[in-house]
């Protein structure tokens, strides 16, 4: 479930290193889109179509994903501009419409990133960052634990069930939300809490200790993670000088 | 009661991370739907309440509920939680409401109850106006008339009251459980 988004491919961006992609996509692309100047917008534009392109995932496909996000968020932003901002109602609505693209390249960057990164990639990454490996292991450990808890929810949903519990949520059902919720809640918590002693004794049985040393994973950046780097840097720079 | 970070203290913090996500994804699939921003965070208020005064009950720690919180925003960030999927801003937002949520507690721990109310609803009643600061700073055009308008009492009272429910079901879900070999085991 958590993979929903990512699309499998063998593209050049599929295969950039995830600190890459965190840095570009998730930082120095949306930073430039938001601080660029309006004149800028259509390179940034431009930057984003070369980069769907490359990750070989197709229009099509990302406007599926991604159109619930966008047309709200124009008109909502568009809206908000005429209603809020200074100016004549022309400003306004440019105003309104540049802000709005901005939004967009922030999300399209954004979704871009959830598309060609495999969800398992972010623990990994997290570790080689030289954060404290305590938080790595415990993030690696999250991702691990939801199929397990999934199924554990499943699992006690149809025992509920089975005990001749009434789980649907309607507004009749209203009143009775509360100890419903508390009747799935302390055996989904008893549950996970269970599997993660277990976890843990696994962790600890093998050596594992919070404030000690261990073994981060090998990752070096490759050619093409630099020239990425580089074209995404000098594109911040250039949305950093203001124009005269 | 060993006063670190235990390896099980960690583990326990990372698997209710990974349990907020999962009672988040059916408001997450809504949002998905609709493509309303922050519509999630809307719908998914009682887990969310009941979660993080939870957290801060099993592992008295300052900084459990923010880790929780984070772990949940940092696996949220290729889903439609909490702002669409790759919005980065996701992760400072979900640990600062951990954030919140410790501070609370760490004032109010000798009386469980009244933190987990209180923990409940002060994260629902500031979750709008963090969302809105959000989108002040990323420059959202009206985003102060509209934390001035999130800002009417009326307003900040109910989502305090729907919030403080969601703590109270919290403590009650805590308290059934409390005296269990499970919580011994993570609080030790």
């Amino acid at each position: 479930m958590i993979k929903q988004l990512y699309i499998q491919k063998a593209s050049i961006i599929h295969e950039l290193d995830f600190w890459t992609k965190f840095l570009c996509f998730l930082l120095l692309l949306p930073l430039s889109a938001f601080i660029a100047p309006a004149k800028l917008l259509p390179l940034l534009v431009l930057v984003f179509i070369i980069l769907l392109l490359a990750s070989k995932i197709g229009l099509e496909k990302f406007w599926q994903n991604t159109r619930l996000y966008h047309i709200p968020i124009t008109i909502g932003v568009i809206l908000l501009s005429l209603a809020f901002s200074p100016g004549i109602l022309q400003e306004r609505f440019i105003y309104g419409l540049i802000l709005a693209i901005r939004f967009i390249l922030l999300i399209s960057f954004g979704v871009i990133f959830s598309m060609v990164t495999n969800p398992i990639e972010i623990p990994g990454g997290f570790l080689r960052a030289r954060l404290p490996h305590k938080y790595g292991i415990t993030l690696m450990v999250g991702y691990r634990m939801i199929p397990l808890i999934s199924d554990k929810i499943s699992t006690i949903i149809d025992a509920q069930k089975a005990r001749g519990a009434e789980i649907k949520l309607s507004l009749k059902n209203l009143p009775k939300l509360a100890p419903l919720v508390a009747s799935l809640m302390i055996p989904i918590l008893h549950s996970t809490l269970e599997t993660s002693v277990r976890l843990s004794d696994t962790l600890i049985s093998r050596g594992y200790n919070p404030e000690g040393k261990i073994t981060v994973p090998p990752g070096r950046l490759k050619k093409e993670d630099l020239v990425f780097l580089f074209i995404s840097i000098i594109i911040l720079i250039l949305a950093l000088i203001k124009p005269l | 009661m060993k006063k670190g970070w235990t390896t099980t203290k960690l583990i326990a913090a990372g698997s209710l991370g990974a349990l907020r996500l999962i009672t988040a994804l059916p408001g997450a699939a809504i949002a998905g739907v609709t493509g309303i921003p922050f519509l999630s965070g809307a719908i998914n208020f009682l887990s969310a309440g009941i979660l993080y005064s939870i957290t801060c009950l099993i592992i008295p720690k300052f900084g459990a509920a923010t880790l929780m919180a984070s772990i949940f925003s940092i696996l949220a960030i290729p889903l439609p939680l909490m702002g669409p999927p790759g919005f980065l801003p996701k992760v400072i937002l979900g640990a600062v409401y951990g954030l919140l949520a410790d501070i609370v507690f760490l004032f109010l721990k000798k009386k469980k109850r009244l933190a987990s109310v209180a923990i409940g609803s002060i994260s629902s009643a500031f979750a709008p106006i963090v969302s809105l600061g959000l989108g002040y700073y990323l420059g959202l055009p009206g985003a102060i008339d509209l934390i001035k308008m999130f800002f009417k009492l009326e307003i900040f009272i109910s989502g305090a009251i729907v919030g403080a429910i969601a703590g109270y079901l919290g403590w009650l879900i805590y308290s059934k459980i409390e005296n269990t070999t499970i919580i011994k085991r993570v609080q030790s």
